[in-house]
């Protein structure tokens, strides 16, 4: 009875022991890549701004008051999380891979914008 | 009396995996669908016979549930503030929608990590809090505390 299996609540499955739902090595492979490219950008958005920021605030005097430790953190962060995520969702179904891969990826879009709250709201302190 | 004190740190302790509310509280959840499938070698060797009442397990998964649902939905509202005091504008289009790209992942977020920790920690008081507590921390909308301290 195939409608009897689908009442049984997805929770009580064991996670990804059925090797049909893991689906094959390259669709895993394939959105982890393709999800990979939004950390890429993040990663390289925070790389700019670790490189023009200095730059900007030493041309303004401001030399001293760079924020060091946000700018370090939000070029780390993306690459931290989404391995992570990685290794939490590998052992997932391949949906719920791709739904722990995302969420990791609004956690970082979250992480970002406060490093960017932090650093600005300490220059406006300074 | 043959009354049980209270225990006044249950509260503040993860129950750990082997406590067995937990896996009482799982086999009642799947009653209604394991009768049906026979053939599904699941993970519990046994099913409890159906009690009536709701067992400490469920109750206290009920508990973490709703309060973690509720610090959420309070982030999702901080995170939909915070992002809107943000002055970030991109410099060329590609870069604008990129970054209101991102400040719409920013207020998703934590409703995100909500479902995430709820489906994957399906069964799993302790897991669950511990998840929900890491999710507190690591999504605080540092956007909206900053912008109600300054």
């Amino acid at each position: 009875m195939t409608e009897a299996r689908d009442l049984t609540p997805s929770g009580t499955d064991p996670a990804g022991t059925s090797p049909a739902d893991r689906g094959s090595r390259a669709a895993r492979l394939g959105v982890v890549l393709l999800l990979g490219l939004v950390v890429a950008w993040f990663t390289w958005d925070a790389v700019g701004n670790l490189i023009a920021l200095p730059e900007l605030l030493t041309d303004l005097g401001l030399a001293e008051s760079v924020p060091w430790p946000a700018l370090i953190l939000g070029v780390a962060m993306p690459v931290v999380y989404y391995a992570a995520a990685v290794v939490i969702g590998v052992r997932l179904t391949l949906a719920r891979l791709t739904l722990v891969l995302i969420a990791s990826l609004a956690a970082i879009a979250a992480t970002r914008l406060s490093l960017i709250a932090v650093a600005t709201g300490t220059l406006v302190v300074l | 009396m043959p009354r049980t004190p209270p225990d006044d740190d249950a509260a503040l302790r993860w129950d750990d995996v082997d406590d067995p509310s937990w896996v009482e509280a799982q086999s009642t959840a799947s009653q209604g669908g394991a009768e049906a499938d026979s053939d599904d070698v699941g993970e519990h060797e046994e099913h409890y016979p159906g009690s009536p009442e709701p067992s400490r397990g469920a109750l206290t998964m009920t508990l973490v549930t709703a309060v973690g649902a509720v610090l959420y939905l309070a982030y999702s509202i901080a995170w939909i503030v915070g992002v809107g005091s943000l002055p970030l504008s991109g410099p060329t289009l590609v870069l604008e929608v990129l970054y209101q790209f991102a400040e719409f992942l920013a207020i998703v977020a934590s409703a995100l990590w909500f479902v995430v920790t709820l489906v994957l920690t399906a069964g799993r008081v302790g897991r669950r809090a511990g998840w929900l507590a890491l999710g507190s921390l690591v999504l605080l909308p540092w956007p909206f505390v900053l912008g109600v301290l300054a």
